[in-house]
């Protein structure tokens, strides 16, 4: 593959915990400004693959690299900083600060010692609090604030970093369905405006109608690679998550979306 | 409730002023205010030998030893991300004070200069016994601070049997352990002084990046900070504190504990400015404390360490009936 067109390289990649290793010999590309998604059953291995991307895990061997010039394993933590975000799957907010106070700690990695924000941090912030859609929440307490409304301020503190790539682990989780489809939307834009997305996501019908790439993961292993049109199929269903489900056209957006197969105890009950 | 750091800062300076000149000024002769401040200036004032050779070292002391505990407090429960936790609640504080009872046993006529070392050993080790013990509770804060409640309940039992076993000078022993600042001199300062003088700016150093661990783990590493080094740099800021503290005048208890809580509540988060204030609210409470031991029933002089008790102890219960995450 073209690597100006490869935002994140991960070659020969094991990592593990202290005895068990989830992932051996893992090779991956992901694609400059597009959205991938990372899917595959509980304890497939994509959260931890997220994790050592973002040095939260280091691996025992392998590289990665982000672009063609950054080594992940090698390079200063700051410098990684300014090239990739990451939204973790639980974020810790300390108590009795503003939104804005919270936000500005994505600048950190452009910061000294002190932590002094020059005139260019606070334009990033407000920046970042504005396509966000936070910017009338700037001076709010975040306990104050609904679970909605605090992911989009964690949004707004990793836009804040000013990072070509975002990582997000399950950042819709913990969302209403409706506050689920505002933050994905939410990442379309920023996809637009020219991020690269890398997102690990639960729920499979989200992810073939947002994500350009799906990432299929089990056991530590990429199973398959490519568009939700060309990987997202009934077999790999029934293989990857020993699900039976039938996959139809999403009538809205025309993307692939599984249906789960009727049991028959539930046929017998209706009849 | 949140007040401009100005103000806080303003009225925390203050009221040590006050408590200073009220802490020389008071004792078996009475001096006036104004009187304090000739002596100090001049050296033809009456009370100019009182003044500088007794109750001015004291009160430094007092405060130094305030402040090293208080931001060794603050430290703990920003690094260990624990409400509950400081060094005498931990037991860091009474592994010190065993530490440096057992030199004093084995070897009572060990020089003065010892003790800074052998306090700082026993803080250590206290710590990374308490660490290794309660390695799997990092996550659950009352549980952590129950095992280093047991440990320095530990560490007290086995000071009152060296004590017992061997009734030395059992009464300077004592004075010493409950954390009293009676009878130190300038020759105490130079165990205290140097310390604060280059931890407390080290501290503030890493403020910022204290900062960013009240994020979580995970925020924290992924906007640059490099969390276990952080961590591990603050715990040995910390126990280092306290030590010095403890050598100079045994364990006096909650100011650790006390001091972070008043301060965030009043400052919030930030710990570039928490850390000065909390210095402050520290020697405030032990120069107060030490004041109140000394004029409460004279001439009996009480530790200072039994005060600060009586008003952390309660403080201490409180936290844990508020504590609801087990």
């Amino acid at each position: 593959m073209n690597i100006e067109q490869t935002a994140i390289s991960i070659d020969t990649l094991d990592v593990g915990y202290a005895t068990k290793t989830i992932i051996s010999n893992l090779n991956l590309s992901i694609k400059k400004g597009k959205i991938t998604a990372l899917i595959g059953p509980n304890g497939c291995g994509k959260s931890t693959l997220l994790k050592s991307i973002s040095r939260l895990l280091k691996p025992s061997a392998g590289s990665i690299h982000l672009g063609a010039d950054i080594d992940v394993l090698t390079c200063p933590s700051k410098e990684i900083a300014r090239a990739l975000a990451l939204l973790p799957q639980m974020t810790q907010s300390p108590e009795g600060i503003t939104v804005k106070t919270l936000v500005a700690f994505g600048r950190a990695p452009y910061l000294n010692q002190f932590g002094m924000l020059k005139e260019e941090d606070h334009r990033q912030i407000e920046l970042a609090m504005c396509r966000a859609g936070v910017s009338e929440l700037a001076n709010d307490y975040i306990d104050q604030l609904s679970g909605g409304q605090l992911q989009r301020v964690w949004i707004a503190l990793i836009l804040a970093q000013d990072t070509d790539i975002l990582l997000l682990d399950e950042p819709t989780t913990y969302l209403d369905i409706c506050h689920q489809y505002e933050l994905l939307n939410l990442l379309v834009e920023l996809n637009l405006a020219g991020k690269t997305i890398v997102i690990v996501m639960h729920d499979l019908n989200q992810a073939c109608r947002y994500a350009d790439e799906l990432v299929i993961m089990q056991k530590g292993e990429i199973i398959d690679i490519g568009t939700p049109h060309n990987v997202f199929t009934e077999k790999m269903l029934r293989d990857v998550f020993n699900f039976e489900a039938i996959v139809i056209n999403d009538p809205e957006a025309s993307t692939p979306m599984s249906v789960a197969r009727a049991q028959k105890v539930v046929k017998s009950r209706a009849a | 409730m949140r007040v401009r750091p100005a103000f806080v800062f303003i009225s925390l300076i203050v009221l040590l002023l006050c408590f200073s000149v009220w802490h020389i000024g008071a004792g078996a002769i009475d001096i006036a205010p104004l009187d304090v401040f000739k002596a100090l200036h001049s050296s033809d004032s009456e009370h100019n030998f009182i003044v500088n050779n007794f109750r001015l070292p004291r009160l430094l002391i007092s405060g130094l030893v305030g402040a090293a505990l208080a931001i060794s407090g603050l430290l703990i429960q920003g690094v260990i991300r624990n409400p509950l936790a400081s060094p005498d609640v931990l037991g860091v504080t009474s592994g010190a004070s065993l530490a440096v009872i057992t030199l004093a046993v084995f070897w009572p006529n060990a020089p003065i200069s010892y003790i800074p070392p052998a306090a700082l050993l026993g803080g250590f080790g206290a710590t990374a016994l308490l660490l290794f013990l309660a390695r799997h509770l990092l996550q659950r804060p009352a549980a952590f601070a129950l095992v280093g409640i047991a440990l320095a309940a530990t560490f007290g039992a086995a000071i009152d049997y060296l004590l017992t076993v061997n009734p030395l000078e059992i009464n300077t022993a004592m004075l010493w352990l409950t954390g009293s600042v009676w009878g130190r001199n300038w020759n105490h300062l130079p165990l205290i002084a140097p310390w604060l003088a280059v931890l407390m700016p080290l501290a503030m150093l890493l403020a910022y990046r204290l900062d960013l661990l009240a994020l979580g783990d995970d925020t924290a590493t992924s906007l640059g900070t490099g969390v276990k080094k952080l961590r591990l740099l603050c715990i040995v800021v910390a126990i280092s504190l306290a030590s010095a503290a403890v050598s100079v005048c045994g364990s006096i208890g909650f100011v650790g504990l006390v001091s972070p809580h008043l301060v965030r509540s009043l400052l919030g988060h930030r710990h570039l400015l928490l850390i000065p204030a909390t210095a402050l609210t520290g020697a405030i409470l032990v120069i107060s404390a030490d004041l109140f031991a000394r004029i409460l029933m004279p001439p009996i002089e009480l530790p200072a360490g039994i005060l600060t008790a009586f008003i952390g102890a309660p403080y201490f219960i409180f936290l844990l009936c508020r504590y609801k995450n087990w």
